[in-house]
């Protein structure tokens, strides 16, 4: 079974989480759990230390990363983000990404221009971040994490996309 | 089992044995190795005092030069010495670059790399092993005991395939490999305990034939890697060889013999060499057919001829710093390390993109063993640097091939290791049994610009309706950077058999055989070690077993449990005082079997213990 990633870092299930507690915890864990603590030891010892370890690796990336941690939270509460039933996307935020599509792809060798686009996207990305405290606070409004959640995964590819166009330029 | 120690670190299971253990950095060039030596990591010395041996072996007609002894045949022997062997591990034959301007006769037959020599085909696994078992023996000469393990170095962009045949090569040299590291995080461990410095650090690597980026935070002795890039075939042997093809063409040089080809790249590297402290410099040697040859370089041609290639090591830092999510101003040190890093051009081109001074502090050449043997000291179980901890990440992304010739990807680059994903499948004909999944490892879209692992068949899928069946596959990548895959069928709880065909490298019996044959001689040897090996494993396990079950038995098992694994520690007790290792072994697997469920409770309990005292403090949202 693989357990809730909060109660394995010892952090209450919220959408806040104090993100120097995380290492903290996570650093504590694997000093006491990772494979180098069982180099010279046998199979079995090293293999359930993978195991666990590979266990905690995954809850400690999925929490720290802000998205990915709405994601898992949604789903702790049984909402897959995933689900044809979410696909609708608000109309302004459709035009909002096919803007800059178009902007990543007429400027995908203006150095310049990437750069000024990447910060804009990221302003965008930090206000909608910001939001989603309340949405989770006491569930208030889970229908617009879930949206919000969405929006931002589609934020992430669009910024990968402009980062991988920057290191080809200059 | 031996669990226990994760409640008491630092605690070794024979506290009053010292284990002798050592850090090999097995370089394209020239290898290394390296012990902890009162604490302090020492680079270990032939008998005539080398410290860097070439990494270059002689196969004679009945008789293995390797390292210095082998460097007499270079010239007289070309075809027959073997060097930068490194660059063919986990290759195939279509893979290696310049293949003409090598000395070697290919067996053509094979999409593997098999070089024919006067002591018939040999893998370059088996070339690596030549070198490794030669590094065991002078670290032994040199500290007057058997080695019992090893850590050994790989470039940090080396795919899975490439690791294994590094293991499968010290498994060949009767090395115990207690961990694969890569190079640029045992520089870190070398310079980050050196120098105590904390702090976001680039390491640049450029050896003879491989280059590595790795960004780490380091803190508080956790070594954390934020992300690592590269280029698997960029070295310095490809400076020798831009400088081989000028004096190919100035001096209208073809149809060179083995002997020529290999006098070339050896005139070429000692330009290269001397123009990182000359401005310019000329060459004067004789060809084999008479023919003289005198070839004057200066600096800035060199430069300007190979600035291609170290353009082609920014490309790999943009990305990593953009894995890493980092701006260039938060970098607090860029550290050089591999020969390669003294060129004159590379300094420079490294100064001006991070804008600060690179750090050449340690010995480019000896920092990565000097790392890897303090690694080696703390896996072995010697207290010492208790709180060090390396966190390591898989350099390539990991997926399966979809329809289309597509990858999807499973584990993405620059995950922490050990990670493990599982991704599930269904059958679609009625009353399928059997399933293909091709494993790659690269980061492009289609199938065929990725690296191929392997083909897994899952077979013994029960039958059942199309779309019914609900096979969960899980990979898994270990702490060497090793893949894993097991399936399970998810409505019969079933565990699906995996029959691995590796893409490249060697097959079982291929593995099998070789070790047979370097045996041959020693068969008796073998099964006294074999039996002290099991002695002192079985050994081990007891105490561990007693001491956890002393400790945490009572609260975690039951009566039953309890007596079950007591009855298993006698048995096992009782043969180690006969001398039949087959039963040994067996009795100690099944003591492992019964203490499993054990073992994991133990891991969680450790988990709690790990956070003890750090209680859940109240967030306001």
């Amino acid at each position: 079974m693989t357990q809730n990633f909060f109660t394995l870092l010892n952090l209450p299930e919220a959408f806040v989480v104090d993100l120097k507690k995380l290492d903290q915890h996570y650093q504590a864990i694997q000093k006491e759990i990772h494979p180098d603590r069982f180099a010279s030891l046998n199979d079995e010892a090293k293999m359930e230390s993978v195991k666990k370890t590979a266990q905690v690796n995954d809850a400690y990336q999925t929490l720290k990363s802000s998205v990915r941690r709405a994601e898992y939270l949604l789903h702790l509460y049984g909402f897959d983000i995933n689900e044809e039933k979410y696909s609708a996307v608000p109309q302004d935020f459709l035009l909002q990404q096919m803007e800059w599509r178009e902007e990543l792809e007429v400027n995908s060798k203006n150095k310049e221009a990437l750069e000024k686009l990447a910060s804009e996207v990221s302003i965008k990305k930090n206000e909608k971040i910001d939001l989603l405290p309340t949405f989770f606070h006491e569930k208030n409004n889970l229908p617009d994490a879930i949206k919000l959640t969405r929006e931002l995964n589609f934020i992430e590819k669009i910024e990968q996309h402009i980062d991988d166009a920057l290191i080809e330029v200059s | 089992m031996a669990l226990l120690q994760i409640a008491e670190p630092g605690q070794s299971t024979l506290p009053h044995q010292h284990k002798l253990s050592i850090g090999i950095d097995l370089g394209t060039t020239n290898s290394l190795v390296a012990t902890v030596q009162s604490g302090l990591p020492t680079i270990l010395k032939d008998k005539d005092d080398h410290v860097l041996i070439p990494s270059v072996v002689h196969y004679g007609k009945n008789i293995t030069h390797v390292g210095h002894d082998a460097l007499p045949f270079l010239l007289t022997d070309a075809k027959n010495t073997i060097v930068s062997v490194k660059r063919f591990m986990g290759q195939s034959l279509n893979h290696i670059q310049y293949k003409d301007a090598l000395p070697y006769e290919f067996d053509e037959t094979s999409q593997d790399i098999q070089l024919k020599t006067e002591q018939g085909i040999k893998h370059p696994i088996e070339v690596s092993a030549d070198i490794l078992k030669k590094l065991k023996t002078m670290a032994e000469v040199s500290l007057c005991g058997e080695v019992t393990a090893a850590v050994i170095t790989v470039p940090a962009y080396f795919d899975d395939t490439q690791r294994q045949a590094t293991k499968d090569a010290a498994k060949l040299a009767g090395l115990n490999v207690l961990r694969l590291i890569n190079e640029p995080t045992a520089a870190a461990v070398a310079y980050g305990l050196d120098q105590k410095k904390e702090g976001t650090f680039i390491i640049y690597d450029l050896g003879g034939g491989t280059f590595d980026i790795s960004i780490l935070k380091l803190h508080q002795g956790v070594f954390e890697v934020l992300a690592t890039n590269g280029h698997p075939h960029l070295g310095g042997d490809d400076f020798d060889q831009a400088i081989a093809e000028m004096i190919k063409k100035t001096c209208s040089l073809n149809q060179l013999n083995h002997e020529d080809k290999r006098s070339l790249i050896m005139e070429a590297k000692k330009i290269k060499e001397s123009l990182s402290t000359h401005p310019d410099v000329t060459a004067k040697f004789t060809l084999s057919n008479g023919k003289d040859i005198v070839f004057t370089l200066n600096r800035d041609t060199f430069i300007l001829e190979t600035n291609d290639l170290v353009q082609k090591t920014i490309q790999p830092i943009k990305r990593a710093l953009s894995d890493a999510k980092l701006p260039i101003t938060s970098i607090d040190g860029v550290v050089m390390v591999g020969g390669a890093t003294r060129m004159p051009h590379i300094q420079s081109e490294i100064k001006t993109f991070f804008k600060q001074e690179p750090l050449n502090n340690l010995n480019p050449d000896e920092v990565v063993a000097l790392g890897a043997s303090r690694q080696a000291h703390t896996l072995a179980g010697n207290k010492s640097d208790q709180d060090l901890l390396l966190l390591d990440v898989t350099p390539l992304s990991l997926g399966i091939e979809t329809m289309g010739g597509l990858v999807e990807k499973i584990i993405h680059r620059n995950s922490t290791i050990p990670v493990a994903k599982a991704q599930e499948f269904t059958t679609f004909k009625d009353g399928q049994t059997a399933m293909s999944i091709h494993v790659l490892q690269g980061e492009r879209e289609r199938v065929s610009d990725c690296r191929s692992l392997a083909n897994f068949t899952l077979t013994d899928i029960p039958p059942m309706v199309a779309g019914s069946a609900k096979i969960r596959v899980a990979f898994q990548i270990d702490a060497d950077g090793l893949l894993s895959v097991s399936a399970r069928e998810l409505s019969t709880n079933k565990e699906t058999s995996v029959t691995v065909k590796p893409s490249y490298g060697l097959s079982e019996e291929q593995m099998i055989h070789m070790l047979t044959q370097s045996f041959e001689n020693a068969e008796e040897d073998k099964k006294i070690r074999a039996l002290s090996e099991a002695k002192i494993e079985g050994e081990q396990i007891i105490t561990a077993v007693q001491n956890a079950l002393h400790k945490d038995g009572k609260h975690l098992l039951t009566q039953d449990e309890i007596k079950d694994i007591q009855n298993a520690i006698y048995t096992l007790s009782s043969s180690l005082k006969e001398s039949d290792a087959d039963l040994i072994i067996g009795l100690t697997k099944n003591l492992n079997a019964l203490t499993e469920s054990f073992a994991s409770k133990l891991m969680d309990q450790s988990v709690g213990n790990a956070l003890k005292g750090k209680s859940i403090d109240k967030v306001n949202l």
